[in-house]
């Protein structure tokens, strides 16, 4: 059960991260501000949910694990 | 270079998390771990670092100030065939980087200059994509002779110049910008983009924002 949701945590988080990629490619094909707006409003922030959700559950896990010893 | 090593970063995120998309079991195997560590912490943050270098690195070049539509004229005024234009004299003889020409005598401007300055400049975006574009485009603080300085200080042709030792406390007052290079009677003839009506362009100066 408990990995079936870490399956899904770890989509869902990945889904972030390809996304936050996609806009910062794309955003590196013109030259202006509206790219440097798309990569800080959508690119960065995408981004750093699915790396914030991760390095979360991370150290959750982290902590977990030393409280069950 | 760097935006070729920022893209293969890209791909490989993009590459790696697709597969872990497919298949997330791999995340929880020994090796996986490590593997998803990289793609899902070092090597976004890696992407995301070397995205804002890049974009800050763009900010500064000359495609990006004209990419504004207030711009334009300013962009024009540089192929002004006319050398008495200082900006048009500058940037036609390579005395500035063509492709940074606005930043090198601005250099205070938006994200470069202090908090306020950073403030102007997204007060600047919301008027290029929301608000009423003013007709009349005005610095917001005296034009800084340290812009100028920053080249012609110690030059021979600006410390010997007849004229910026008119009087003993000339070259001094320069220096210290209580006397601006753009005083009227010295150089004085700036973008003058109301007066672009009126003048002859460099014929060869289309290329010149491209071929630099």
């Amino acid at each position: 059960m408990r990995s079936k949701r870490t399956e899904h945590r770890i989509r869902l988080e990945a889904l972030f991260i390809v996304a936050g990629m996609i806009v910062e490619f794309v955003s590196l094909w013109w030259v202006g501000p509206s790219s440097f707006i798309l990569f800080l409003s959508a690119g960065v922030v995408l981004s750093s949910i699915g790396v914030g959700m991760y390095v979360t559950s991370f150290l959750l896990r982290i902590r977990r694990h030393r409280s069950n010893r | 270079m760097m935006l070729f090593i920022l893209i293969g970063i890209i791909a490989l995120v993009i590459g790696l998390l697709v597969f872990l998309e497919i298949k997330p079991i791999i995340a929880l195997e020994a090796g996986g771990k490590i593997l998803t560590f990289a793609a899902m912490f070092v090597l976004p943050i890696t992407a995301l670092v070397l995205g804002g270098v890049e974009h800050l690195e763009r900010s500064k070049s000359t495609e990006f100030c004209l990419s504004c539509h207030p711009m334009e004229n300013y962009g024009k005024s540089l192929l002004v065939d006319d050398k008495e234009f200082v900006p048009a004299n500058h940037f036609q003889n390579k005395r500035i980087p063509r492709d940074h020409a606005c930043f090198t005598c601005h250099t205070d401007y938006t994200m470069y200059g202090d908090m306020q300055a950073k403030m102007r400049g997204l007060k600047h975006l919301y008027i290029q994509y929301v608000g009423t574009i003013p007709d009349t485009l005005k610095l917001y603080s005296a034009y800084n002779n340290r812009e100028c300085l920053q080249c012609h200080a110690d030059a021979r042709s600006f410390e010997g110049n007849r004229h910026h030792k008119e009087t003993d406390t000339t070259l001094a007052a320069m220096k210290d910008n209580r006397l601006s290079c753009m005083a009227s009677g010295c150089h004085d003839v700036i973008h003058n983009v109301r007066g672009l009506k009126d003048v002859e362009f460099w014929k060869g100066g289309v290329h010149a924002f491209k071929a630099h």
